[in-house]
Parts: structure tokens; C-alpha cells; sequence
């Protein structure tokens, strides 16, 4: 809602008595400012002192939204038709003409201003921003008059962000990776694929090579330079040309050996460099604390930990991983990458067994034999049931052996179970799952049959763990709930290392080695500055919803801090938190747009700022309207004809069956990447009553990992989205411009409705047309 | 009571003054300040001063006046060519105004009687 200062408030709640007028000031950076308005006005002090050009002849409407999906950003757009006055120099066709004057991108402000309140109260009670926009159209209607067609600021956030990996300025950069987008990153733990921007060129040797050959044949020399230095398997050979494909005058810098054909040969540098991303990151790979910022080095999509021979630097405000010789993966054990029965990510793992002391307790009735769950036969199961009225839970509690192994770097819960309740009974979230200590409790899916699913328990193999099965009995009534469990499993992940070329041995454990095809990172992206600007923490990790947005709309569409406005921080407190990796080529709209939606909120530009408005729970009523309010059909007649209008929302816009997809893995693309899903909320009411509506497409997160913040916004959309909603349009007066998109209202003939307003869009009257001023309002119910 | 007269001093210079005035009834006054007025559904009125300034139109009907008269006028009316140029208006208390003919496209007339005309003329304050 607007807010005005008292005066002007006073002035635009007058019914009778008003005198309002608009400017609209325009600043051409060629022409200079001008000021249109449909009659000459001077002001005493208010910029100081202008006199408005007689220009304009209509001054149309300002609709408030001109798209009606739910999932993009509000736009609001205007049009007003002006006069050519062939008196003027310069008139304002010659003005809309001259390039310089940047139509497309000058500001232009639209201000409510009332001729009472001009003189000496135009310094406490000036003229008010009632809309901000550019100047994108304009025709010329008839020799005396033009249509200009104006929409919001979002033209600004209509461009697309992202600096490519080019190949003019890095000449050394992986083939693979050139015309990749650099990456944006906010939040924490994010696993980033950097972009080879100084690589190396790779090949292979294309026939056998003696230890004495001075003449080396590739198969492709083409992105070799024309001298310089080779390695091929893991001996450095220096050449002093190129012929086509073949190396001249070749030396041995280190001890020669024979090479066979097809061996690798890669572009001998100083250092090779990977890009991270296209900014300084608050946090990155850290050698000394591997376990914080671990790098993976990625060979043939199997990735092993490096613990040395990189190191995170800046250089030109990107964030590069740069290691100073080739990089090769160390194999210690004798462990076939390829064989399909290890798990990916982790190269190594073992599954670790309950014990036989292991105990059940809870209210059910236990069915079967506990060494069920311990036999390693997934057709075995141990099962639970109980009629129950009331919300009931039962544990298994699994004992595990002492572990003295290498330190894992993972360890995981492997579960093979289903939960259901009887047919005809089966609500949404009466069963559940859980694993854990209260920290790592996590909600599984009713399964059934049964699913195998992992939770992960850090990186100390527990001596046990507590299996918790959990029935709220959510609505009350009598429900017969069954749980089986048919195996429970510690996996237990032992990673490989990756160590710098010069430190690679083929003595001892080490079996093979490979060349790292690229480095994998798990980081922290975008940083406050020092003075804490965007979160008021002086270089804190900028992670919350509304502040990635603010950081965002400064950063890439030079916005400024002050301009920006949200209500949802209190509501995003601690628990709402963005992962973002931003690695592909789109346009800013359509990332805030998601940045939006996946915080649940709407993002608009109002008329003097950016908002990320929060889709509440609740709302709260601004204001009332009342029949004294609403403009009668009969204008000057008053027939007592209002000129409210009910429907109801779209069938369309239902969704009465949400579950969403989360914690993007960005190394990956499409549907694989979503490495989590939350469980099916529904609402049977609304599927009895509309039938089963979803939107998947609607419902795949890519900046959300924390489980809680997503099952939030999925019981909010749930909640919001489930029923047909009035819908109530009216036309009001000045007395109600302050009103704007996503107030909340009450409607008084309707019974008190409360309603958040969709669009409050402004009409400016006209003295010559006889119109009043009107704002036509579209509510919905709440 | 003066005599309605239409002058001009500068170019075209031009003038007509009518004999008689209209008659009472045929001479209508219409001020208006262009405010929009629209009511509430529960009866409030709205009504906003859109800043225009006062409008002040005559209308000037004559049941009969002379042939030379209306010659006069259409003389007149061809050198101001129409609502091309303003004029100053003389009313019938002697007072003067600028005015403008804003009805060029309508202006009515018909023979009453042999050598008598009537005429409608409006004008309007400027």
C-alpha cells in the first residue's frame, strides 16, 4: 500500500472538492527533462519550479499486470496519447525521435498531484510517484497526435545474464566447455562443474615413439602451440615446431621412455586453470580444511576427492581453481571403475550389518522375526502393525558393530521399507519414516511396495541408529497402519585422493592412474560486501531469498540497494535459504521470476521500487471498501447500479496435488539433476470437487536444498491453490489510489470478504472528457 | 441596452453590429467548468476539479433581422473565416469579451418574411 504524506492523504480522500492533475516528467538525457500534463501548471518549488507542457490528450490507463501466470513476474503497462503541438521547438515528435534522448531506458515517473496543495505545501505535500516506466512504443495517430505505449522497469530485467567461456580470450580453454555460461553462485553448498578456461590441449600419441625419436606424430596438434612443451603418459618432452599434426625437433626433458600408440599427450603449462565462477566466492576449496570445501576431481563421470595440488585464487574478479602441474588420480585399490555394482560419487563403499542385539519397542504389534531385517534377503521382511484412533509411533532400534576402517567420507542409512495404511484410509502424510537423531530426521515417502532409500549420516560410522515409524493420524478416526522393514544397511563411502603429477608414484598401492577430465567443487557463493549492504552482516554469505534478490537486481541490473523493498524477511527468518548455480543462458526476468516462486513470493516493480512481495499464510486487512466507495454504473446519474462484478478464479489455476522436486545437482541437467523430491501433498476435498489437478512443471526447484523450507512452500501453494477463489472487480476513486498488488481488503457488500488485491489499475480523468479519476480494482479472495 | 456588436480591430479588420437583440428567450447564457461527477453505489457524489477553466458560451438566436443585417454578418463572417479568428464581443449591457464563433459548420439561418432573416450564432468566451 502506498503511503502518502498527511496533506496529500487528506487531499486524495476527498469525494468532493479534489483537484487532481498528473505530470509526467520525462528525463531525456539529450533534450533535458520535460514535463507533460494535460494543462499548463507551474510549481513554486517542486523541482525546482517547472511548468508543465499542455502535451498530453488522454492519458489512457496503467493496468497493473499483464500476465496472469502464476510463476512469472508482474509487469504493468501504460499508454497515453499526446498532442504534437507544431508550435513547440522541439515538438514532441522530433523529442521521441532523437536517438540520444534513449526512450527505451529513460525513466520516466507518473505523479498524482493536486493543484490545492501547490504553492507552499508542494515542499511537505509534493507531488506523489504513482507509476515508473519507459517509453518502449510510439505511433503517430494523425499529424497532431501519438500514442506512446510505456511499461515498467522491467525492461531492465529483459536481457539475458551470463559470461560465456569465449575462445578469443581464453586460448587454452577445454573445447568442451567453450560457449559455457560462467556460473552465479548464492548459498551455500553448491556442487559446481568449472568451466576449463586454460587447459591444456589434450590428444593422443597416433603411432608408437621410441625413447630416442626426435619427431613426435599426435593425432590432433592443432591446439598445440607452435613450440613449447608436451607430456605424454608422464614424461615431459620439449619440441621447437609443428608440421601438421607432427612435433619437430623434439628433446627429452625428463628421463625418455617408449610410448605406445594412443597414449595421452597433454599441452605441457604452468598452470591450468579451471573457472569456479564468474565472481569471488565466500567460500572455496581450502587445502588446509578439505572436509569444509571439498574438490572432486571428475574422471569418466566418477569422481575422487583431491586433497592437494590445487588451490581457489581470484584473478579478475573470477574465482579459479588453479593447479600448477597436470592433474592425475592416484588408484589405490584395485577397484574396476566401471563395474556397475559401486555407487557413484563415491568410489568405494561397504555395507555394514545390525547386529543381532538390536530392539524393537513402539504400541505395534510386531509380525515376523527381527533377524529379518539383518539377513541380507530383500524378500524377507519385519513387519508392524496396529489399529490405532490416535497418533502412534514404534522405533527399531539397529546396533552395529565397532568400525575401525579408513575415515569414511560418507556414510549413509540404507533402508528397504514401506509404510501404508488400509485401503480407504490412505491420507496424505499419515506414515512415515524417520532415521536418525532429531537433527538428521527425515521424513521418508509411504512406499509401497517397498522402495531402498539412503539418508546420510555424516562421516562417522555410528553404532547405531534408531529407525523411527510414525503415524499421526492426521483428520482422527481408526486406522489400521502397517510398516515393514526388510533390511536396514550402513553404507559406508571411502573416497580416493588426486594428487599433483610430480607426486604420482606407480610403486606400492597405486595401480593406475588417469588424467582428471575436470574439477567438481562444492562451495559458497556470492559474499556481502564490508559494510554488510545487502544482509547488514559485513561479508556474510548472501543466502536468503530476499537478499539474493537485492544482490541480484545491484549486481546485474545496477539497481539501487534503497529501491528495493521486501515483507517476507521476517517470514523467511532462518529456515528460507537459496543454493543457486545460475549456469546457463537466460534472461534476468525469468531468474527472478524463479527466485520468486521458489520463495513463494511475487516480485513486481512497484512505482518508486523492486518488491518481493511474500505469498502469506494469512493476510491482514488494509483497508475496507464500502458501496460509498464503489462508482455507480450511472456516472453522474447514479442509477445505484454497482459496478462490481463477481466470478470465480480459473479452473485452471487449481492444484490440489503438489510435490516438488529440489536440491538441483548443477553438474547435471534435466530431470536426473533434482536429487530430491518431497512427499505428495494433496487435499482430497478439492480433488473430489475439481478432480486431480497438478502443474509438475511448476514444481521443480533448482535454487532450494533444505527440505524444510520446500515442504513449507508446498503445504503454502497447497493451502493457496487448492479451491476456486471470487474473484471481484469494481471501480473505485482517488480515495483508494494508494491501494496496490498484494494489499489486503475487505469487501463489505460481500459480507466482509477478505481479499488481496490482484490489480489496482489507475484511470486519470480527464476535464475535457468529463471523466473522473478511477482506479478499477481486481480482488481475490483470500 | 447596448447593441450586440462583433469587432475586430487588428487584421482582418471587421465588424457587425445588429440592429435589434435577440428577444428575451433567444439569448442563451451556459457557463460550466467542465468537473466529471460520478456517484458512489451508496450515494456519495464524487466530483474533482479537473483545473479547467471557466467555459462561458452564448448562444444568439435572431427571429428577424434585416437583410442588411444578416449581409453584414455573412460579411463578417466570411473575413474571420468562420472560427479562424477571434473577435470582441459587445453584449447587450455594454460589456466586452473575447470571443470565438464555435458553431462555423452549423450556423443556421431562414427568410421569416420577405427581406427578414433569422440567425443562430454561438460563441464562446476565450
Amino acid at each position: 500500500m502506498k503511503s502518502f504524506p498527511a496533506n496529500f492523504a487528506a487531499e486524495k480522500n476527498k469525494k468532493t472538492g479534489a483537484s487532481p492533475f498528473y505530470i509526467l516528467e520525462c528525463p531525456f538525457p539529450s533534450t533535458g527533462t520535460i514535463y507533460l500534463a494535460d494543462y499548463i501548471v507551474t510549481t513554486a518549488s517542486w523541482k525546482g519550479g517547472i511548468t508543465t507542457k499542455a502535451w498530453i490528450k488522454d492519458w489512457g490507463q496503467i493496468d497493473e499486470d499483464i500476465s496472469g501466470d502464476m510463476a512469472l513476474t508482474k509487469v504493468s503497462d501504460f499508454s497515453l496519447t499526446a498532442i504534437i503541438d507544431p508550435n513547440a521547438s522541439p515538438h514532441l515528435r522530433t523529442i521521441l525521435e532523437t536517438a540520444a534522448n534513449n526512450i527505451e531506458v529513460t525513466d520516466c515517473r507518473l505523479y498524482l498531484a493536486f493543484r490545492d496543495l501547490l504553492g507552499a505545501l508542494e515542499t511537505t505535500d509534493p507531488p506523489q510517484i504513482m507509476w515508473t516506466g519507459n517509453i518502449i512504443d510510439f505511433e503517430w495517430v494523425d499529424e497532431l497526435t501519438m500514442r506512446l505505449d510505456m511499461v515498467d522497469r522491467s525492461i531492465r530485467i529483459d536481457k539475458y545474464i551470463g559470461t560465456k567461456l569465449d575462445s578469443d580470450t581464453y586460448t587454452s580453454a577445454h573445447p568442451d566447455d567453450i560457449g559455457k555460461v560462467m556460473p552465479i553462485i548464492y548459498g551455500s553448498n553448491n556442487l559446481v562443474a568449472c568451466l576449463r578456461s586454460d587447459w591444456g590441449a589434450r590428444t593422443t600419441l597416433k603411432a608408437a615413439m621410441t625413447d630416442s625419436q626426435t619427431t613426435v606424430e599426435l593425432s590432433d596438434a592443432s591446439r598445440m602451440p607452435a613450440s613449447g612443451y608436451v607430456v605424454i603418459d608422464e614424461e615431459k618432452i620439449g619440441y621447437a615446431s609443428k608440421t601438421g599434426n607432427t612435433l619437430n625437433t623434439c628433446t627429452r626433458a625428463t628421463t625418455a621412455v617408449a610410448h605406445g600408440p594412443g597414449a595421452q599427450t597433454w599441452e605441457y603449462k604452468d598452470q591450468y586453470d579451471s573457472i569456479i565462477a564468474g565472481h569471488e566466492l565466500k567460500g572455496v576449496y581450502d587445502p588446509l580444511n578439505p572436509s569444509a570445501y571439498p574438490v572432486y576431481a571428475e574422471i569418466e563421470g566418477e569422481r575422487f576427492r583431491v586433497d592437494s595440488g590445487v588451490e581457489a585464487v581470484v584473478s579478475s574478479d573470477k574465482h579459479l581453481l588453479r593447479a600448477t602441474e597436470q592433474i592425475k588420480v592416484k588408484i589405490e585399490e584395485n577397484v574396476n571403475l566401471n563395474d556397475p555394482g559401486h555407487y557413484h560419487n563415491v568410489p568405494s563403499s561397504g555395507f555394514w550389518y545390525p547386529t543381532t542385539g538390536s530392539s524393537v519397542k513402539g504400541v505395534f504389534t510386531e509380525t515376523g522375526s527381527l533377524s529379518y531385517i539383518i539377513d541380507g534377503d530383500p524378500a524377507t521382511k519385519y513387519g508392524l502393525s496396529a489399529i490405532i484412533d490416535y497418533a502412534a509411533t514404534a522405533s527399531i532400534t539397529a546396533n552395529f558393530q565397532a568400525y575401525s576402517g579408513p575415515t569414511p567420507i560418507s556414510v549413509y542409512a540404507v533402508i528397504t521399507h514401506n509404510s501404508y495404511v488400509t485401503a480407504g484410509f490412505r491420507d496424505a502424510g499419515e506414515g512415515s519414516v524417520k532415521v536418525g537423531s532429531a537433527a538428521l530426521r527425515i521424513d521418508m515417502p509411504i512406499a509401497d511396495p517397498p522402495t531402498t532409500q539412503e539418508v546420510y549420516l555424516g562421516t562417522s560410522v555410528p553404532t547405531s541408529i534408531t529407525i523411527d515409524l510414525a503415524h499421526p493420524n492426521v483428520g482422527g478416526g481408526l486406522y489400521e497402519v502397517r510398516s515393514h522393514v526388510f533390511e536396514i544397511q550402513l553404507k559406508i563411502c571411502l573416497g580416493y585422493t588426486a594428487s599433483a603429477f610430480t607426486s604420482l608414484s606407480k610403486t606400492g598401492g597405486i595401480v593406475s592412474t588417469r588424467y582428471v577430465d575436470r574439477f567438481v567443487c562444492l562451495v559458497d557463493g556470492y559474499k556481502d560486501d564490508g559494510s554488510g549492504t545487502i544482509t547488514g552482516t559485513p561479508s556474510a554469505l548472501i543466502e536468503r531469498p530476499d537478499h539474493v534478490v537485492k544482490h541480484f537486481l545491484c549486481t546485474y541490473v545496477s539497481w539501487a540497494v534503497a529501491d528495493f523493498y521486501t515483507n517476507a524477511a521476517t517470514e523467511f527468518g532462518s529456515v528460507y535459504m537459496f543454493s543457486i548455480v545460475i549456469n546457463d543462458y537466460q534472461k534476468i526476468k525469468k531468474w527472478l521470476a524463479q527466485m520468486a516462486w521458489e520463495s513463494r513470493c511475487y516480485f513486481r516493480f512497484a512505482a518508486s521500487r523492486a518488491e518481493l512481495l511474500l505469498r502469506a499464510d494469512s493476510i491482514s486487512s488494509a483497508k475496507t471498501i464500502t458501496n460509498n466507495m464503489i462508482a455507480d454504473q450511472g456516472g453522474d446519474r447514479g442509477d445505484s447500479r454497482t459496478t462490481m462484478r463477481v466470478r470465480r478464479s480459473s479452473l485452471q489455476d487449481i492444484i490440489n496435488k503438489i510435490n516438488i522436486h529440489y536440491n538441483r545437482d548443477a553438474t547435471k541437467s534435466g530431470d536426473d539433476a533434482y536429487r530430491s523430491t518431497t512427499r505428495t501433498a494433496s487435499d482430497a476435498t478439492s480433488i473430489a470437487r475439481y478432480g486431480e489437478k497438478e502443474r509438475p512443471e511448476l514444481f521443480k526447484f533448482d535454487f532450494v536444498q533444505a527440505q524444510t523450507m520446500v515442504e513449507d512452500i508446498r503445504d503454502v501453494y497447497l493451502a493457496r491453490l487448492k479451491d476456486r477463489k471470487k474473484v471481484v472487480e469494481m471501480d473505485l476513486f482517488l480515495d483508494n489510489s494508494e491501494l496496490e498488488f498484494a494489499d489486503g481488503v475487505t469487501i463489505t457488500p460481500l459480507s466482509s470478504l477478505l481479499c488481496e488485491v490482484q490489480k489496482a489499475n489507475l484511470y486519470p480523468g480527464s476535464g475535457q472528457e468529463m471523466r473522473n479519476d478511477k482506479v478499477h480494482l481486481i480482488v481475490k479472495e483470500y | 441596452m447596448a447593441k450586440i456588436k462583433f469587432a475586430r480591430a487588428s487584421a482582418p479588420v471587421c465588424s457587425v453590429e445588429f440592429a435589434r437583440n435577440p428577444s428575451p428567450g433567444d439569448y442563451n447564457r451556459t457557463i460550466g467548468y467542465k468537473q466529471p461527477m460520478d456517484y458512489s453505489v451508496g450515494g456519495d457524489p464524487y466530483i474533482y476539479d479537473k483545473g479547467l477553466a471557466q467555459e462561458n458560451v452564448r448562444t444568439l438566436h435572431w427571429r428577424n433581422i434585416s437583410a442588411t443585417d444578416y449581409a453584414n454578418f455573412l460579411t463578417f463572417l466570411g473575413l474571420v473565416v468562420g472560427a479562424k479568428y477571434g473577435f470582441t464581443f459587445t453584449d447587450t449591457d455594454g460589456s466586452t469579451a473575447t470571443a470565438r464563433i464555435i458553431n462555423p459548420n452549423d450556423i443556421q439561418s431562414a427568410p421569416v418574411v420577405t427581406g427578414r432573416e433569422s440567425l443562430t450564432v454561438k460563441i464562446r468566451y476565450e
